[in-house]
Formats: structure tokens, sequence, C-alpha cells
């Protein structure tokens, strides 16, 4: 493959989740702290008809430059960063990555009620994703927001923390001021909170 | 309301004037949105959908919008609605989803021979995939059916400025426009462009004209003359082409829509933009060939890269045919059924052109679909819980019935164990439970069936009539009851069919974004109507007791006729004042001391804030961060070892 060079690469990044988890609204903050910080971004948000509870994920593809035009969905093998509040909806994408992507995944697994039928047995996702030959993070975004903030909700914003200092691989800078100036004014839950 | 708008908006159309704004972050439904209110848009009708369920919310958050806006209740209605204000001569937005262009259908059939008097442009999300609909029906046939120019953007910038191009292009020709969205890119976020048109609008007046609106006999053929004839016209002279990359190269690709953009990511990825020549074409229909003519000298092969059936491939091999010499392709080459992605089309470059690839090892894993689930707190887990217990009782075998049932499980099993929890494979005495669309249908394994809008009540009464011995139950939300329930259930009125409905009254149109309802906004009283269309058996329950929808359901089973159980309960994202409280107020327990670890709540109920301890004794808990105190599991306990503590009872 033709290799991008720096200044036209792209760095690919998923948040992923389930409804709920406010993924959608994450992915928006950092797009704006994104093109405020003077990058370029665009960013796909998939939900499918469930209001909570179902898969979420967004792609953002993030450039130094203006963008060419971009596919929607991020090649396979061009995965860079996965954040995922979530272990089943990391184990979900993480077939886009190489052995350079980095991840950081919430180890607490939510049901995913075919567990609860019990259809068939199925590996853990963190099992199955520490086999894996790529670098995992594990984090404990709920109980630590829980923690941090009284209430799980928040576990979206430690993990926004977590893509800051994941870009910076990609020599992608965001001041955590700005993020947080557009995640209290966009989340309206963090201001309530 | 229109009178108020039509005498403060008295004036002359001009568009002597027009700004540009700063570029803006949004997605698809935001272009739709900004588009239509940059082009002066003074009408908005729907029925919400997605992927385009969106553009509502924003054209609604307007604060001192200048249009008007009508939230049909289904399809049909909206694009009446909407033909009748561009025949007063506002510019008119009429947005749907792909399916809801079956529903609209007939009086698109009718549009163009009235020959509006602004602008119409109708907006359809489509989806590819089904990523947020029940099918991946692909509309595009519908462009040649209607005989309506339809336009396909490629990107958010690309929807931003195609819904202004298709206010331009319908007045030109008299006759709505389409303009089909899919979900990766109504779903899809950039900065885009905007550059507002300051419209005055015309009094919106109402000119008699029945050369075209009475559309009878011999006037119906000359008007269809007439409105073919506009559209030949305009496809002589207008096509929305672009070539790209080596317009000299002897291999060409052909896009629309969104494999447009995947096509130049991978094209430039590879390195083949010297060996590729590429044309996307925009205006699909009516499909002006003589760009494609041009783009395919001195081209071997040509290869249509396009989402679903082909419809782009069958236009171009229609009007191309006998023009070009080189190879076609197209859907002998990719699927029509799921979403083209990077990975197909990667591989068909790959191989065409024998590329080296920077291959990645294959990451292999197990990870399960996450089938939609009920929220916490939401009225239809206790509802279906409900549902599942009477057919329990009203499917009871007698003894014989049920030895010989036994005997045919016995025998299955060998061949085929059944999954855990699951009683009966059906063989004698399952019970039917008729599904629709909506938020009830969320997990997936609910229903019986989960296909249209209204097809529970629909599908239920050709199986009442077949199969009378077999409990059926046929369900559906309020929002599919407006939208076309109430003549489904009046016409099983009129067969006299033994059916019992129920209707989710969640008082919200949960599933699209919570839309109002008729029961939210208290204009329709839903008793009244239900007598009204002939109902004599009206059973009023509380969605949140599962023992008060299961009784209502065994009782109703014993009646002839329709009967309704009409079960309410507020959606849970949807709280009232009194949700409020209850939430703040209210906690739940879970006393381990009575809990015989019957696990009928977190099992069967499935309610998400029921879990389990992660001690040895793997104790059944309420996180009460995820409970919504909505108190359906305190139904479901045997052993009453579920309480609840209100201090304001």
């Amino acid at each position: 493959m033709a290799n991008l060079n720096r200044e036209t690469k792209v760095s690919n990044l998923i948040i992923a989740g389930i409804g709920g988890q406010g993924i959608n609204s994450l992915a928006k903050v950092l797009a704006n702290a994104l093109l405020e910080s003077g990058y370029h971004c665009q960013f796909t948000v998939h939900k499918g008809g469930a209001q909570s509870l179902g898969c979420v994920f967004a792609e953002i593809r993030i450039g130094h430059k203006k963008l060419a035009i971009l596919g929607q969905g991020i090649p396979q093998g061009q995965l860079d960063f996965l954040i995922a509040l979530e272990p089943w909806e990391a184990l979900r994408h993480i077939r886009l990555a190489n052995p350079d992507t980095i991840a950081w995944v919430e180890e607490k697994p939510q049901a995913l009620f075919v567990e609860r039928s019990n259809e068939r047995p199925i590996e853990s996702p963190q099992n199955q994703l520490s086999a894996l030959p790529v670098s995992m993070h594990w984090r404990s975004y709920q109980d630590e927001a829980k923690e941090k903030f009284g209430t799980h909700k928040m576990a979206n914003y430690l993990a926004g923390k977590d893509c800051l200092m994941a870009l910076k691989k990609d020599k992608i800078s965001i001041e955590p001021k700005l993020f947080d100036k557009l995640f209290y004014s966009t989340i309206k839950k963090a201001v309530v909170l | 309301m229109s009178e108020k708008k039509a005498n403060k908006w008295g004036g002359v159309l001009s568009k002597d004037d027009s700004s540009t704004k700063k570029p803006q972050f949004g997605d698809g439904n935001d272009a739709i949105a900004w588009a239509a209110q940059d082009s002066g848009v003074d009408y908005v009708s729907h029925y919400p959908g997605s992927p385009v369920n969106r553009v509502l919310d924003v054209l609604s958050a307007e604060k001192s919008p200048d249009y008007l806006i009508n939230h049909a209740l289904n399809e049909h209605i909206a694009a009446l609605a909407t033909l009748g204000a561009s025949l007063c001569g506002a510019r008119s937005l009429l947005v749907m989803k792909h399916v809801g262009l079956n529903i609209a259908a007939d009086p698109l059939n009718y549009s163009a021979v009235t020959k509006i008097k602004r602008g119409m442009v109708v907006v359809v999300g489509t989806d590819p995939g089904a990523r947020s609909s029940t099918g991946e029906e692909d509309v595009h046939w519908y462009a040649p059916q209607f005989n309506l120019p339809l336009l396909e953007p490629v990107s958010v910038q690309n929807v931003y400025d195609l819904v202004k191009q298709a206010f331009v292009f319908s007045e030109e020709t008299q006759m709505p426009v389409l303009l089909f969205v899919p979900g990766r890119i109504a779903y899809q976020s950039s900065l885009i462009d905007r550059n507002v048109e300051r419209r005055v609008a015309e009094r919106f007046q109402f000119h008699k004209d029945p050369e075209n609106l009475i559309n009878v006999g011999a006037r119906a053929v000359r008007n269809h003359r007439g409105h073919i004839l506009r559209l030949q016209s305009f496809q002589a002279k207008t096509s929305l082409s672009h070539p790209q990359f080596n317009k000299e190269a002897s291999f060409g690709v052909v896009t629309r829509g969104a494999s447009h953009a995947i096509c130049c990511e991978v094209i430039e990825s590879l390195g083949l933009q010297d060996k590729v020549a590429l044309l996307n074409i925009q205006l699909t229909h009516p499909l002006n060939i003589q760009p494609f003519i041009d783009f395919a000298q001195h081209k071997s092969k040509i290869v249509i890269i396009e989402d679903q059936d082909g419809f782009l491939e069958t236009m171009i091999k229609r009007e191309a045919f006998g023009k070009v010499g080189c190879e076609l392709h197209g859907k002998d080459t990719f699927p029509v059924w799921g979403e083209l992605d990077d990975a197909q089309i990667r591989d068909f470059f790959t191989q065409e052109f024998n590329c080296e690839q920077e291959i990645s090892p294959k990451i292999t894993v197990d990870c399960p679909e996450r089938p939609g689930s009920f929220c916490e707190g939401c009225p239809h887990r206790s509802s279906f819980y409900g549902i599942d217990g009477a057919l329990e009782v009203l499917t009871e075998p007698e003894a014989e019935t049920r030895t010989k049932a036994e005997t045919l499980e016995k025998t299955l099993a060998k061949t085929e164990p059944p999954r855990k929890g699951q009683k009966s494979r059906g063989v004698y005495f399952s019970g039917i439970i008729g599904g629709d669309i909506g938020c009830s249908s969320l997990p997936p394994h609910r229903t019986d069936w989960l296909l249209c809008m209204n097809a529970g009540v629909g599908i239920s009464q050709g199986i009442a009539q077949l199969v009378p011995q077999q409990p059926l139950i046929s369900t559906g939300g309020e929002g599919s009851f407006f939208h076309g329930g109430i003549v489904s259930l009046q016409s099983a009125i009129e067969n006299n069919i033994n059916l019992t409905h129920l209707i989710f009254d969640n008082r919200s149109v949960a599933m699209t974004g919570h839309q109002d309802s008729p029961t939210s906004s208290g204009k329709t009283d839903m008793r009244k109507l239900l007598e009204a269309i002939g109902v004599n058996h009206i059973f009023e329950v509380n969605a949140f007791k599962s023992s008060e929808v299961s009784e209502a359901i065994q009782t109703a089973q014993q009646i002839q006729g329709v009967k309704v159980i009409w079960v309410r309960g507020d959606c849970a994202l949807q709280p009232n004042a009194e949700a409020l409280r209850r939430f703040k107020e209210r906690k739940l327990f879970i006393h381990n001391d009575r809990c015989n670890g019957c696990s009928l709540c977190y099992d069967k109920l499935q309610c998400p804030a029921i879990v389990r301890k992660e001690n040895k004794n793997k104790q059944l808990v309420i996180d009460l961060q995820r409970c919504r105190r909505c108190t359906a599991c305190l139904d479901v306990c045997p052993n009453h070892a579920i309480e609840v503590d209100d201090p304001n009872g």
C-alpha cells in the first residue's frame, strides 16, 4: 500500500460503547475540540434503533491538513486508537486494528442479554482482547466516574481524557482546558452534576 | 396559522441578496435542515424515521422560524400536505425514511402532473446494510416509476449543496425532486459551508387549475405526456457528473452516493490515480448519458460501484445501449445486499491491478451481536412479561395433547437439544405474538415477526382467520396505531375477526427520537376513538403491572370479536413529573433472605438494573444508578423479595 506520509496521514479513532453512555456527545465534543485546535476531522456515529443499551460507535478521522475525500468507514488494519466504554464493544471493532493500535477499554462488561438466555458459551471479551497482539490498557471508567463524580454517566468524560492522551502519539494535541470547556458546555448532564 | 404567515410575508419573490455564514460543524441531518432554511423553505412535513430523524429536530429548534411544520401521522399525509403547500406557492420540504416512500408512493405518483408552483424537495433517508431499519429495501426504483429527478449526494457538504440545488431543479421542472441520503452520510459530521439565500416569499395563494389538478380521462393522458416531456427536456440539458483522476485511463469506475468516497480513498491509498478514471454521477434519474459516453471513450472496461440493487448500472445500460463498446460491469462484481465497505472495494482494486498491500494480521474474535433491548424502566418490558405469562396459561395443553407434545419434544431433542430456557418448540401449544415496528420490537426475539409498520395487527388477521385454535396476540405501539393501525383494526371489526390487539401507549414515538404522538398531545381521546370504530371490548391496563396485562389478555381471549388492550405507561426516557419524583425519592431493594434465586427478574424480565453481585453467592441486587423506579419487578417476584421504600407513598 502506498502509505500516507505524516503530513497527509489520517489518524483513525473509534469510540465505542452502548446507547446511553454518551458516545455521540463525546464524539461531538472531541470533533469541536479538534477543529478549534486547528486540525481537520470528520466523524460518523453509528447506532441502531435502540434508544439505549444498543451498540453505538463513532469513527473519527483526523488530519493535520484538510482531509481529502474519505470513506465513512475506517479501513481494515488502519485503526490507530480504540477507546471503548464496554469490552464487548471493543471486541466488535478490534478487527480493524493493527499491531500498532492502542486501545483503552473498560474492563466491566454490560449484559448482552443473549448471555441471560445463554444460547451458547462465549469466551469473555477481556480474555479474547488480552490474547490479541494489540496494546491494551484496561480501565474502570464506570467505577472511577462513580467515585469521582458520583455517577457512572461521567465515564465518557474519562474516556475523552484518554482520547486526548492517545492522540498525542500522532502529534495531535488538544488543550485539556478546551476539552473541559466544550464537554461541560455540550453535555448538559455534566453541568447538572 | 397559514393565513397569519401569508399576511406577514406579503411581498414579491426576489433572490437579490445572499450571504455566506461561517462554516459550521454538522451531520447530514443538519445539512438537510440548514440547506432548507438557507433556501428559504416555507413549509416542512415529515414522518420520523432513521437515518433522517434529526432533520425536524434541527428545524424545530429554530426560535423564530420562517416556515411552518406539519408533523404528519404518516408519510402519505406528509406527501399530500407538502404538495398542497407547493401548489400554494411555498417552497416545501418532505422528509421520511426509505420505507416511508412506500406509504407516500401513491401521491408522489401524481405529484408531477400538478405542475407545482414552487419547489418541493423530497428527502429520503436510505439504509443499505439495514443499520436502523427492518430492511434495506432499495427505493431507487421509485424514481423511474414516479418519473421524478433523483439526486444522490456523496458527502455532508454535498447534501447541503444538493438540497439547495433540488429546490432550483424542482422549480425549473415544476415537479418534486427526490434526494436520497444513505445512513452513513446522514450520520456523518464535517464542516459545512453555508450560503443563505435571502428570499421574500410571494403571498401564498391557491389558484384554481383544473387543467392540471383534475387529472382524469383525456386530461390525465395529456398531463402525463406534459410531465414526461418536461422531464426529457430537463434530462437533455442537465447532468451532474464529475470526472476524477486520469480521464485517459483505459479502466473506468462509475460511482454514486456513499460508494464514491470509499472508492476515492481506496484509489488514492493504493496509488492508482494514474491508472483509473472515475466518474461520479449525482443526478441518477433521469440520466443524461452524454457525460458517460464521453467518459467511456478509450476505455476497455468500466465498473459501476454502488450500493444495493444496481440502479445506476441499469440506467446506464439502458441509456448507453449500443453507444459504447467497452465492457460494463456492476452487480456481477459487487453484491446487491449489505452496504459496500472499504474492504470489498479495496479487494476489488487490489485484484484488478495486482497491487501489493501491507496486510495487517487478520484478527478473529467471537463477538456476538448485541441485539436491541428495552431501556431500564421501559413499559414494554413488563408488558411482554405479562404477554408471555398469559400465553403460558392460554397454551397449557390438555393431558393427551401434552403427552403427544412431550413425546415429540424428546424425539427432536435427540437431534437438536433445546436452548436453555426454551420450554417448547411450539409443536403443539405455542402462542403467537404479532410484532410491529417501534421500541416494542427492540429485543427481536419477543415477537414472532418483525417486518413493517402495522404488521402486528395486519398479519395477525390472516392468521386468526386460518388458525383460530392457536392463541394469538397482536401488538403495536400507539405511533403505529395512528400511522395506519386504526384502519387495520377497523378492517378487523368489519370482517368479524377474532383478534386481541395490544396498543402499547408510551405517549411518544420513542424509537425515532421521542416525537409527540396523539396521546401525548392530549388532542385525541383514545377510548372514544376505539369505541367510535366499533371496538366493544377495551381493557385499560398499567404497563408496569405485568399481572394486569396478563389477566386482561386471558379475559379478552374468552371473548369473540376484536378486543383492544390499551397498555398505558410512559416512555422511561420521557419521564413526567411523577416519574422524576419517584426517581428521586424511591429506593428499591432485594431482600436476599427472601429471594430463593428463581431469577425471574434477572433472566425473564431481564431488567438491566437487576445485576448479580460479583461474590460467591452471585446474589441479585438492584443497581440504583440504573433503576428508573418503575417497580415492574415488584409484580414479577413470587417471593415478595423486592421492596420499595418511598417516603411519599
